[in-house]
Order: structure tokens, then sequence, then C-alpha cells
């Protein structure tokens, strides 16, 4: 399409707004309100341009270009306007700064000043530099405002974690309201009250952690003024450089933009560009990744223990010293433990460190990487993603989306926005979970099942596509006429009662959604331990997507999870969770060797405990040598999403003196052990190594990835999809009169290695407390407790301690708690399960 | 329930007939005034006592008595008319029901004291139609608002109810009627005036299989209230005009969109669609034919920006009461996202006139450019105030002076604001001024919703400018900067004026503020919003003048700028003063010329408003 610009032709392709087009081409029309992401709103009356036929002035951010189109935006009436314009809303807003003949020295002679309680011009705003208002003023060169002044005088905003709002600042111009509400789906903050009085808020002006704010930021980073700033930016100088990182937390994958300064991380930005995350992150990537590298718990000096005490010592005596007490240990003797944030390099080093120094086959990773694991599993193929996995993209453009298991706007943010995306064009969904969630109020049906009884629901679901319709044709593989003889003499009314959803109507509105044409994409996280229930899960839910032509989206847990999955393939077989967990208890595993957090057992068996981490924690004290390992940004290397984008972060921060990289320290230990072949002289080296062993990785390399932007896995070729026979009998949750509770442990990377974010800033603990376990009110009140109240929660093989937090979303008989990978000292127990049965009573 | 649906013209004719002389076999009725306004003035209790009245006399079968919808007279409610006869009775209260019965109703004899009395002549006037205040008036839509009862359908019926919906059914196709309404060159009354049969043609035009229908009654206009009584004394006229609109266009679905303030309007409107439902004339294969539709009423909490239709679709969507960049204009992408039909009430209303009397009827009604009739609310300084409707093209003298009964106390008219609460003040040289859209807008004002606002010669014009902006002030949504903020900054400019602290240069900004605010903003609200300032600028600027370099106040209003005395001449120390005034200002002697400490006074007005004399002075 071409179009006509202040007499210049222009290509101004189609479907887009005579702004994005103009901005295609280089011409600067003005505007605050408009976001590209977001619905057109008009609000801001900066962008007005004439268009000939068209009767007065429109503006270029609502009006679609169209073939032929004549358009000015440069006109002296234009002109005047836009000056009038911007003077209206500079009556509303500090504007001595903005129109000062001595802006340019002045910015040359202040220094700190900024760290004042208010903001009352430029110089002492937190966004002078970056601010969008500031680049029209000068774009439109103003430099008087002849209209009387409105001071609106609101207090600033500081009850909220991670950032403040100072509305003497707001411009009005909608883009936090309608970011919350479009991108986020939250809708915490809207416009309230009318007329002059208009201001964003929350409705009845209550914190935003009371209106439900998931803290992502992403209405800070939408803001074009300094009404919306982060609190712990506001005292920092301008940063000196800014790099792109992969955030290593959860396994959405997001590139985040880091602020640097001397040395340290000073704030994060989800990068515009990020493949996985298009600008958008969440409350981790956004305001803790900055509390990593430089905590007060950063381990920077080897440490071990020759008698009593651990001691401070250098990097030779340490290696020696470990190195020594390793060989005493046979084959399989020895436990490790690796965490999924770490990049595929250092797992892969540590994975190869397992099998060829420590000799072991006892190697299990701090997370389980769940769905996306089992996934494959079922696929069969070697480590391949078949083609029934999709990718975040594939949510986007999604006509039905079933989200089973997660509450993705806290534990799966990017597959949320995604969703969003899909939502906005109308697509249905279902959510299937044992607790509410924000994302109850955009569904067509909810269904609430208890603990342990999602693969009753699945099941049941699948059966229904047979009994409704679905042809049974033989092309779902050879024993699909076994599999549709299964589903069809399922008790459907058994299944409900042990699915504990309350209505068969609501399963049917469900089915009737998946039975609907068009693209369907099902979303699936398991618990916290992946058990034979779950497994029995997911072969329902593969069963499901056959039969509706739906794909799958797994989501994994942590950063790395994905790519963890990958690796683990070309290894040995992994035990599971509880096998390792019981074989540290009954000493078979007679040491331990951790990089990555692992519960501290009250076992006397272990003979010696080496921790490679980054953060103090209770097990550190417990530990007989401590070697300080380099967090994400000290590093380079790759991070797989839940997708399997396979992604590069290069390393933009030096470490602490005294602290290496995990793939280094194990490949030390191995030239000291003189075991294996550790010869890598960078991470790079270990990614090649990778790519000729682990298929997915096939051609991988840092300069490649680095210039395309990161590129999915490999897959090792497809095999046929076929329905697989689910397990005969259902896999019962054991129930034990002397448990009568079954507690949920979901996990949802709370922290990064060792360092909960709970610890690491007291305002996540606010939004998400590790203490916490959930119960229902009605059993809170027969075991007489309130919110708040201290309890012990004993299990079948321990307890732990906690604290009672009431929620009508939690069904009675049940209880949910965060269980944050063994992270937090108080919750150092071992889940036998995701769901499992407990005794909650008053504690200390 | 079924049975009573009526399944063809033919049988709705024969429903009319039985209602007719059901109706002809009462020998007369009575009917009460229950709109809003006559409600607040206590009319049930009188309908009350009324049938009481007759009930105990036995009088049941020969005399009804009809609670109708408002006759438009508000100011003198509660209104009594005994019919055929069309004696009106004004003020009525309850006490005086007996005496009504046994003299006119059953006597034939009038009472005297209850008759209306002519505001200039004096002369009491014993009918209906012989007051002037009606005279005038054109009542082709408001008409029926007077003889029946809104919560009967029979009553509607009786009138050629249902009529004009059964005659489009039985052979007009959807292009027909748009054409006749075209003909008829029907505009919006909602404001802006669109041609409605225009409208309808793009609704038809546009793409969908789903199209809705919706019924602007948010009526945010303080001042005005047509609306509201049309819709809670004559339902069905509305619904039947949506009924043929949707016939047209071809949506099967619609929405009476009433603000909760209305709870008459909302009450009676669910009735009447509950009736409509029962008979047939809504729902599935309407009259027999293969024609559905149904209508929901859709309850807003009203802001006056609420009543701009994408507003309005936003908040029957749900969705906070924002306007939203057109175009796409709601007939393309409407409610949500379906091509929408929005019509103001008088808009519908005047369809069924228009289908069962002919375009050609209607269009010799009015003027050129604007046809039929337009009801306005005339409230102000003026003897009669009430609804009247009169032919588009009627002079502002007519209405003011034949309708109004002129100015009270004999002041001197000074302006006339008209268009709601952004239109413009329209001087005494426009007084001839024929009323329709076009010479509106020529003199910088507008129909808009049909509010008409007297003001005599104690009126600041600089400080009815200020009214409105602080109005609009509060009811700008606040999404658009231009709306938002220049209203803000004339408001400002308006309030120093008024306080004597403005300067020289503020006319010539308060004039591009204005300018800007109407070039640049989002909606109507916004394009409209500077009409009060740039009226009284163009005609009164004399007067913004005298407030900022004589730091005078011509009107008398502006409290900085003015003082009270007493004019000795004229006192004739009457003391009536001395007891209204809150701040004990004014002393004097009984008989004895009175004096105001302007120390003391506060400038609340209060003496000048008691003073029968014309004694208090204010410069
Ligand atoms: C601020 C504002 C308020 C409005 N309020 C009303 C209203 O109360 N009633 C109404 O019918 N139209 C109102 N309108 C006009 C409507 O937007 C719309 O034009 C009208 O309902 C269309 O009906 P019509 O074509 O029958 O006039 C308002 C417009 C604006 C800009
Ligand atoms: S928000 Fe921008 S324009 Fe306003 S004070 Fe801060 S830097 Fe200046
Ligand atoms: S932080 Fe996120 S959830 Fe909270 S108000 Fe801002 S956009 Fe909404
Ligand atoms: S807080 Fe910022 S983003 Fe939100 S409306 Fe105000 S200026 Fe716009
Ligand atoms: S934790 Fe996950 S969602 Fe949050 S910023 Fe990091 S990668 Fe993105
Ligand atoms: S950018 Fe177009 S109105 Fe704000």
């Amino acid at each position: 399409m071409k179009i006509s610009l202040n007499g210049k032709q222009i290509d101004a392709g189609a479907g887009r707004t005579v702004l994005e087009a103009a901005r295609a081409a280089g011409v600067y029309i003005p505007s605050l309100c408009d976001i590209p992401r977001l619905e057109p709103f008009g609000g801001c009356r900066l962008c007005l341009i004439e268009i000939s036929g068209r009767r007065g002035y429109v503006p270029a951010c609502c009006t679609s270009v169209e073939d032929g189109m004549t358009v000015l935006s440069e006109t002296p009436a234009l002109q005047k306007i836009r000056r009038e314009i911007l003077e209206l809303i500079l009556t509303e807003h500090p504007n001595a700064c903005l129109i000062c003949t001595e802006k340019e020295s002045c910015d040359e002679h202040k220094s700190t000043i900024r760290k004042v309680g208010e903001t009352t011009g430029c110089v002492l705003c937190p966004n002078n530099g970056r601010c969008e208002l500031q680049d029209v003023v000068e774009a439109v060169g103003l430099d008087r405002v002849r209209f009387p002044a409105v001071y609106r005088n609101i207090d600033i905003k500081k009850t909220d974690p991670f950032f403040d709002r100072d509305y003497n600042l707001c411009i009005l111009c909608g883009r936090c309201v309608r970011t919350c509400q479009e991108e986020r789906g939250a809708g915490t903050i809207s416009f309230i009250r009318r007329g002059s009085e208009a201001v964003v808020g929350t409705v009845l002006d209550v914190p935003l952690l009371e209106a439900g704010c998931q803290m992502c930021g992403a209405c800070v980073d939408a803001c074009p003024t300094g009404a919306l700033t982060e609190r712990a930016l506001k005292y920092e100088q301008p940063a000196e450089r800014t790099d792109s990182i992969i955030c290593p937390v959860c396994g959405m994958g997001c590139r985040m933009d880091v602020s640097l300064l001397g040395g340290r991380i000073i704030g994060s930005r989800p990068a515009p560009d990020g493949p996985a995350n298009g600008g958008q992150a969440c409350v981790r990537g956004r305001f803790l990744l900055r509390e990593i590298p430089g905590s007060d718990l950063r381990i920077t000096m080897p440490m071990i223990r020759r008698k009593k005490d651990l001691e401070e010592v250098e990097w030779a005596e340490a290696l020696d010293f470990v190195a020594g007490r390793l060989k005493s240990f046979k084959k399989d003797e020895i436990g490790l433990v690796y965490s999924t944030q770490l990049t595929t390099e250092d797992i892969f080093a540590l994975k190869k460190f397992g099998r060829d120094v420590l000799k072991t086959k006892r190697v299990l990773p701090s997370s389980a990487s769940g769905a996306p694991d089992m996934m494959m599993d079922l696929a069969g193929t070697n480590g391949s993603i078949s083609s029934l996995i999709c990718d975040l993209n594939a949510v986007a453009e999604a006509d039905t989306l079933v989200v089973c298991g997660s509450d993705l706007p806290r534990a799966h943010p990017i597959a949320w926005v995604n969703v969003l995306k899909a939502l906005k064009k109308d697509a249905g969904l279902v959510v299937a979970g044992t607790a509410d969630s924000s994302m109850d109020r955009h569904a067509d049906v909810t269904l609430r099942v208890k603990p342990g009884g999602e693969s009753a629901l699945y099941g049941l679901l699948a059966g229904k596509m047979i009994t409704n319709g679905r042809e049974k044709s033989g092309a779902l593989g050879p024993g699909s006429e076994k599999v549709f003889a299964f589903y069809e003499s399922q008790k459907e009314k058994a299944l409900l009662d042990s699915s504990g959803i309350e209505k068969m109507s609501s399963v049917e509105t469900a089915a009737a959604l998946l039975l609907k044409k068009g693209k369907t994409v099902i979303l699936w996280d398991t618990g916290t331990v992946p058990d034979d229930r779950e497994k029995e899960a997911a072969v329902h839910l593969w069963n499901l997507a056959l039969l509706t032509g739906a794909r799958l989206l797994p989501l994994s847990s942590t950063g790395n999870s994905r790519g963890a999955a990958e690796i683990r393939r070309s290894f040995a077989a992994e035990p599971t969770a509880s096998a390792f967990t019981q074989d540290v208890a009954e000493g078979r595993i007679k040491a331990l060797y951790l990089a990555g957090p692992f519960p501290v057992l009250k076992t006397k068996k272990t003979e010696f405990t080496v921790l490679q981490a980054s953060f103090w924690s209770e097990a550190s004290a417990k530990a007989d040598a401590v070697f300080p390992a380099a967090v994400f940004a000290e590093t380079e290397g790759t991070f797989v999403n839940t997708e399997g984008r396979l992604q590069y972060s290069p390393r933009v921060l030096e470490p602490p003196d005294g602290v290496k990289e995990d793939w280094r320290i194990v490949s030390l230990l191995s030239q000291i052990m003189k075991r294996g072949d550790f010869t890598f002289k960078n991470a790079s080296g270990i990614l090649k190594e990778a790519s000729e062993v682990v298929p997915a990785f096939a051609g991988a390399s840092f300069t490649g990835l680095k210039k395309s932007n990161g590129r999915f896995l490999k897959s090792a070729g497809e095999s046929p999809l076929n329905l697989i026979l689910p397990f005969e009998k259902p896999t019962k949750i054991p129930t034990n009169k002397s448990y009568p509770l079954l507690l949920e442990c979901r996990d949802s990377a709370e922290g990064y290695r060792e360092l909960l974010f709970a610890v690491a800033h007291p305002g996540f603990a606010l939004l998400r407390d590790p203490e916490a376990v959930w119960l229902n009110p009605k059993d809170a009140k027969s075991l007489k407790l309130g919110d708040g109240d201290p309890i012990k929660v004993s299990f079948f093989g321990g307890s732990f301690g906690a604290v009672a937090r009431l929620s009508d979303g939690v069904p009675v008989g049940a209880a949910r708690t965060i269980y944050a990978g063994g992270l937090l000292p108080e919750l150092s127990f071992v889940p036998p399960a995701s769901v499992f049965p407990v005794k909650i009573t008053r504690g200390q | 329930m079924s049975d009573k649906k009526i399944r063809s013209s033919s049988q709705l004719k024969t429903l009319r007939e039985k209602h007719r002389d059901r109706q002809d076999s009462v020998k007369q009725w009575v009917t009460v005034c229950g709109g809003t306004g006559c409600r607040a003035y206590g009319c049930l209790k009188v309908s009350g006592a009324l049938q009481d009245e007759i009930k105990s006399r036995g009088l049941d079968k020969e005399i009804q008595v009809r609670v109708t919808g408002c006759h438009g007279f508000c100011e003198r409610g509660p209104l009594v008319v005994i019919q055929p006869s069309g004696v009106l009775y004004q003020k009525v209260k309850p006490g005086e029901v007996k005496e009504i019965v046994e003299e006119t109703v059953i006597g034939s004899r009038v009472l005297d004291r209850l008759l209306y009395k002519h505001p200039t002549s004096g002369e009491k006037i014993i009918l209906e139609k012989e007051v002037p205040f009606y005279q005038k008036q054109k009542r082709l839509i408001f008409g029926m608002n007077g003889l029946i009862d809104p919560t009967r359908i029979e009553d509607y019926i009786a009138n050629d109810g249902y009529e004009a919906l059964a005659r489009i059914l039985s052979g007009s196709k959807p292009e027909d009627v748009i054409s006749l309404i075209k003909k008829a060159n029907l505009r919006g009354r909602g404001g802006a005036g669109f041609p409605t049969g225009i409208k309808w043609e793009f609704c038809r035009a546009s793409a969908g299989d789903v199209k809705y229908l919706i019924c602007n009654c948010d009526e945010g206009d303080p001042g005005a209230y047509m609306d509201r009584s049309l819709l809670e004394g004559n339902p069905h006229l509305v619904i039947e005009g949506m009924l043929i609109g949707a016939y047209a266009t071809g949506a099967s679905k619609g929405y009476i969109y009433v603000r909760t303030e209305y709870p008459l309007a909302v009450l009676n409107a669910s009735i009447a669609i509950e009736q409509a439902q029962e008979r047939g004339f809504l729902g599935d294969n309407i009259l027999g034919s293969d024609f559905s539709f149904d209508l929901e009423i859709s309850k807003g909490a009203g802001a006056f920006v609420s009543g701009e239709e994408t507003a309005l679709i936003a908040a029957i969507e749900g969705r906070p009461p924002e306007p939203e960049v057109r175009p796409p204009y709601p007939v393309e992408s409407g409610l949500y996202q379906k091509p929408t039909n929005i019509n103001n009430v008088e808009t519908w209303a005047n369809v069924p006139w228009i289908v069962r009397n002919g375009a050609e009827a209607y269009a010799a009604i009015g003027t050129d450019g604007s046809k039929g009739t337009k009801i306005f609310s005339l409230v102000g300084k003026i003897n009669n105030t009430g609804l009247v409707e009169v032919p588009m093209g009627m002079s502002l003298r007519e209405i003011i002076y034949d309708i109004g009964g002129g100015i009270p106390d004999g002041r001197e008219f000074k302006a006339v604001q008209t268009g709601g609460p952004s239109g413009g003040c329209i001087p005494k040289d426009l007084l001839d001024l024929p009323i329709d859209y076009e010479s509106l807008l020529e003199a910088g004002s507008m129909m808009g919703s049909g509010g008409m606002i007297v003001m005599d010669e104690n009126t600041c014009m600089v400080d009815v400018a200020r009214y409105f902006l602080e109005f609009l002030r509060g009811e700008s949504c606040g999404k658009c900067t231009s709306c938002r903020e220049g209203i803000i900054a004339m408001h400002d400019i308006l309030i120093k004026i008024c306080a004597g602290r403005g300067e020289p240069a503020d006319l010539d900004l308060l004039g591009e503020i204005a300018e800007a605010v109407k070039a640049a903003s989002l909606c109507g609200l916004g394009t409209t919003a500077p009409q009060p300032v740039l009226s009284t600028l163009r005609y009164f600027r004399n007067e913004y003048e005298a407030h900022i370099n004589d730091r005078r106040c011509p009107g008398g209003v502006c409290k900085e700028l003015i003082t009270y005395r007493i004019d000795p001449n004229a006192c004739t120390g009457c003391m009536v003063c001395v007891r209204s005034c809150s701040v004990k200002a004014i002393s004097g002697e009984k008989k004895q010329p009175h004096t105001l400490n302007a120390e003391l006074c506060i400038k609340c007005g209060a003496c000048r408003e008691v003073c029968k004399f014309d004694a208090v002075i204010v410069e």
C-alpha cells in the first residue's frame, strides 16, 4: 500500500496505522499514548494529522492506512494545535525544567539531586534523560506554557514493593492501564473518577498488591513519564551501559536488558525484541535479577571443614581436599545434584562429571523438569520434540486454549501473555486446576479438581471426545482400537467423583469447546515431584490432543529445565527424586556433591558433602567443603526455554574474586582427580561437545546463536503419533486416616539457585510467601487455626513448620504450598510426591 | 400466556376494535399526569383519591381514572384533565378531589380556583387545549402521552398502536422502509441530527449476521427530560419505532439504555417489553411473519458522557463508559464489534407516525433541512416551564413568548442557551431565529438534546460560561488531553475573570484554547465543550471586557465585582429585606428607607429576590 505523507510517497504496508507507517518511514509524528502492542487509544491528541477528503484532524494512531491516502502531518495549523495540546498537557505536569533555557548547562552541573522525595522538575525526576515527554517537548520545540497550571497534590504512593507511583507526574495517557489490562490480563489499575478529577488508580485506592497486582512491572515500562518508577533505581546514577541476557529463573526464556553500573546490575527490563517474551517479563525477571549477583548471601571464598568448623582456604587447597575425599568413594556411592537454572554448558559439564569423574548414576536435577520431560518420554523419540508439541506463538494463534495445572500469570507469565493475545481474538479458554487463580475470570469454563484429581478429569475429557462423536479413525496408530475401547468402557460418574468436579455439565462445556473446529492448544504443568499419577495424566492429555487435533505445550519449571531434559537423554537414566532421597536417608549414597539446592536431610549417614553454590543456605552450614560458584550474568552460556528455544546469554559481569563458573570448578576437580576428559577452555567448547553428543543441540554454537538471535532445538526425526493405552487401573492418591488433608506442592521457581527471592527482597515475601500453607477456612476452623498461625505439617516420613493462610480458593480437605526446591530452611523436607496426605496441627 | 399472542394484522385489527369499543363504553375519564415531574408534587395521592371517590360512589363502570405519562406542563402539576370535555385543573391537592368529582365530573360545573390563569392577562382558562402553553405546540409525538396509561398495552393498541408495524410487515421490504424514512428526512434527535434513514441504510449494508439496535435514553443533559417523559409515558411508541428500525436494518436484538436515575422509565419500559413479548410484538415470528426481534433493558449509571454512542456501547458491554475514536462507526462495528444502529428515544418515537402518515405528510412539517417536530425542555427565567413540542423552524420568539409566556416579573430577556451544557448562548438580536439544526449551528449553538434555558437581564454571561464549564469539567471522561486539560484551563481563566482578576490577554488565550479543544478533541463532548465560551465571546464580548477592564459585572452576579445598595427613593420600608438578610446587613425603621451596610453584605442576593419594589440595586 502506498500513501503520500507530506508530499512524499511512502510504502505503508497493509493493516498498519498511519502512525506506524510514518514511524517505519522515519517520519516523526509526536505521540504519547500510543504503544504498538496495544489497541489504539487516541487519548493524547498529539498525533493529529490531516487527510485529504476527511473533515478536521484525525489521530494518526487510530487511523488505518488506505491505498492512495494523502496525509499531511506538518501543516502550520497542525503545528499550532500540537503546541497547544502539548501546553495543555504541561499544565498538569511540572514544566519549569522542560521549557527552561538553561536546560543543557543544568544537566552538566547537576549531581545526585534526584534523591529527593518529590519530583518538581526534570532535574529531580528519576525519568530524566529517558523521558518521552521530554522528547516530545524537544521535537515540538515548545518554549513556554501560557495556560494556568494545575497541581494535583496527590500523595506519592509508596506502600507497594518495587515501584512508586507519583500521579502528580501522570499525563493520563492510559498506557499503564491498558498494558495491565490488555497485555497482562490483570486489570489491577484503571481510570478512576472523571473529568479534572480523573486519575489512574486501583478501585477504592487500595494498594496494588491488594488489587491483585502481579508486580510484573509492565506498567512501569509502559509509562512515558516518571510517574511510575522503579524504587531501587531512584537512588542510582544513570547506568554506564546495558546488555541483553537471558533470565535464568523460570522456563520462559525472557531476554532482559540489564543496566550495568560499577560492576553491578542495577536494573533489568524485558527486551522489546526478546524472541520469547517480546517486551514482557515478570516480577522475578523485572525486579529481582538485580538482587542476585550482589546479594549479601554470596559465597566468595572456597571453604573446607578439616576439623569442626568451616574455614576459608585458597582454591588449590580446597580442590585438593575435595578431590582427595571424593576419590575414596566407590562407584555410585556419590549422589550428584545439579541446578536446572544453570546454563546448558554447566549442566552438561556436571552430568559428564557425574558419569566420568564421580562415576555415579545417582544424578538428580534439583527441580523436576516435569511436563516437557514426560511428554518427551511419551514421544519416545530420542530427545526430539514431536510435532504435537508447539511453541508460544501457537498459543497466541489458538482458537481454544486449555490450561491444565498451572497458575500461568504467576508461574509461566509469558505463556499467559500469549494466552491473552489469543483471548483478544475471541479464543475460548478452559482452566483446569486445583485452586482459584486470576485466570478464572477470563475463562469460559473453570474445572476445579481436587488435588490429584487431574488425571481423572483428563481421562474423562478424552473419553468425551470419543463418545461425543469423534470419529474412531485407525490413523491414530495400530493399537488405537484398544484405546478407544478403554475410553468407551470408562465409568464417567466414577471419574467425575475422583476428579472432584461438581457438575458433569462443566466437563461437557469444556468438551464442547475442545470439539469445536479450529486450533486448540493444551498447556500443561505437573507438580513438583512427578509421579505415576502425573504420567497417567500425561497419557490422557496426549490422547486428548491426538483425538482433537490439538497441540501441547508442556511447561518447564525452571530456567533450563528443558535443556537439562535434552541432555539427560544422552546419559544414563536418572533415579527418581524419591529413590534418590531414600538412598541418601538409608546410606546407599555416602557422599553428596550438591551443585544445586537440595533439602537438608536429618541423616547422619552422609559421610561427606560438597557444596558448589553461590549463596549461603542451611546446607552450607552442614557442608564439608564449599565452592563458590558464579551466577547467571557472570558466566556465558545458553538456556533452552519451555518451547525448546535455545538462546545465548553473555557474560556481562566479572564474578567476584574467588568465584568460578560451575563448569570450571568440575573441570579443575577432574584434572586433579585425573578422571574424565575435561579439556574445555571455555563454555563455547562445552557446547561444541554437547552438540555432538546431544542430538537436539546438533550444529549449535555460540557464534551461530549470537547471529541468529536464538533458534529452536533440532528434532531428531518424527515418529508416528499414536494413541497410548492408559494404565488399566487409575493411580490413586494414597489416603491415610492419620493424615486427613491432601497437601499439594507446586514449584514456580521462587528463587535462583539457593537464594530464595522472599529472602532476597522483603517485597517478594509480601507477594508470595514460601512459608505459607494455604487452607480452606472451613478446615482451618475445625483445626482452630487462624490466618497467620504457625503450624506443623506432618506426613508419613517427616514434618515441617509453616504458617497457615486461609483461602476460599483451596478446596475443603486440601492444602497448598509452594515448594521452592527445598530452598527454605524451615521447609527442608522432601516431598514424597506432588500431592500427599498430611496432618496439620498448631505449631511451636 | 401464549393464547394472548397476536399472529396476524387482522388479529391486531380485531383487538384494536375491541379495545376501542371498550374505551367508548366509558362515559367519562379523568386523567392524572403520572410523570416523574408530577409525581414529585404528589399526583399519585390525587389519582388514588380520585379512584376511591369514584368507587365509593359506585361509578367505576362509567368513569375511569387513568394515570398517564407526562403532559409536559410539569410546573403546574399535579394536573387533572376531565375527558372528553377537556377541562384542565392544575396544582390539584388530594383534598380537592371530592369536590372535583361532585362538581365537575358529575355535575359539569367548573371549579374556578383550580383553573389555569393566563400569566399576563390573568384570564382563567378552562380547557386544556386553550392553554397558550399547548396552543402553539404541535404534539405529533408527545400528544398520546396525556391520553394513555403507559402500563396498559391496550390503551396503546386502541390509539393505533402497532398499526405501523403491522403495515410494514404486510408487504414492505426493508429497503422500502429505509427509503420512506429517507424521504421523510427524519434526523437524529440525540444531538447531531444525522439523517436516520442513511444511518439505517449503512447498518443494513454492513456485513454481519448479527446486528444490534440501541435506544439511547441516557439523557445526561441536566436540564432535559423529554426522553424520560417519552419512555415512561409511552414506551410502546418507542418499542414500535425500534421494531420498524430492526426490520429495516436487519437487527435481531435491541437494547434500551436507560440511566438508573430514571426508575419510572425503567419500570414502564420493562412492563411494556413484557407485554409486547406476551402479545407477540417482540420475539420470534412477529405478527406471523419471518421477522424476529427482541429487546432488553440495559441500565447505566448516568455520567453525561455515557450518552455518547461509543461510550454507551462500552457501558452496555460492561466496560468503563469512555468514548472511542470513530471510525469505525457503530454501524460498522459497534456493540460486541457487530454492526449497531443507535438512535435517540425521540428519534425512535417519530418512526411510527411517519409510517402511518407517510413521508410527504411528515416532510410537510418543518423547514427545508429539518423536518417534523422537536420537543424542547423550556426552563430558566420563563413563565411557563415544561416540555414543548413544536414544528421545526418555529422562531425562538414564538417559543419563548407565545408558548413560554415570556419572562417573569417583566424583566428583560437577555439570552437563551440551547443544546445542553455544551450548547451556545443566543442573544436577543436573534430572537427571530427559526429553530432548526442549521440555524442553530450557524448561530454558534446547536440543537443538542433540546434543552432551552432562558436567561434574563440579571444574568452574567461570563458566569454562565463559567457555570457550564464547571459542569463539563466534572463530566469530561478524562481520556483525551485537549478536552480534559482544555476545559480545566478555560474554566480556570473564567473563574479568574469572574473574580475580577482577569487580564486583557486572557480573552485571546481563552479563544485560542477554545478553538484548540474544539478542533482536537476525541468525542462530541470535547468538540462542543468550548461552545459556551465561544458563543458568549461572540455575542457578549462586552461583558467580558467590562469584567476585565472596568472590574464590573453588568449582570450583577459576580460577587467580587458588585456591591449592593438600597435606593432610598424606591424603598418603601416594608422590612421584608431586613428579615431575609442572614448577616443582618440591612437596617431601618418601618416605612423609612432602609440602609445596607456593604461591609457586612455577603452579596447573596436574598434581599434583591424578595424586594417587590426593585429597590435593591446592584452595581
Ligand atoms: C457527550 C455526549 C453526550 C450525548 N448524550 C446523548 C444522550 O444523552 N442521548 C442521546 O440520544 N444522544 C446523546 N449523544 C449523541 C449520541 O452520541 C448519538 O449521536 C445519538 O444517540 C444518535 O442518535 P440519533 O441519531 O437518533 O440522534 C451524546 C453525544 C455526546 C458527544
Ligand atoms: S516525567 Fe519527564 S518531563 Fe516530567 S519531570 Fe520527569 S523527566 Fe521531566
Ligand atoms: S505491575 Fe503488572 S499487574 Fe501490577 S499494575 Fe503494573 S502491569 Fe498491572
Ligand atoms: S502512570 Fe504513566 S503510563 Fe499510566 S497514565 Fe500516567 S503517565 Fe500514562
Ligand atoms: S522468571 Fe521467567 S517469566 Fe520471569 S522474567 Fe524470568 S524468564 Fe521471564
Ligand atoms: S498517540 Fe495518537 S492520540 Fe496519542
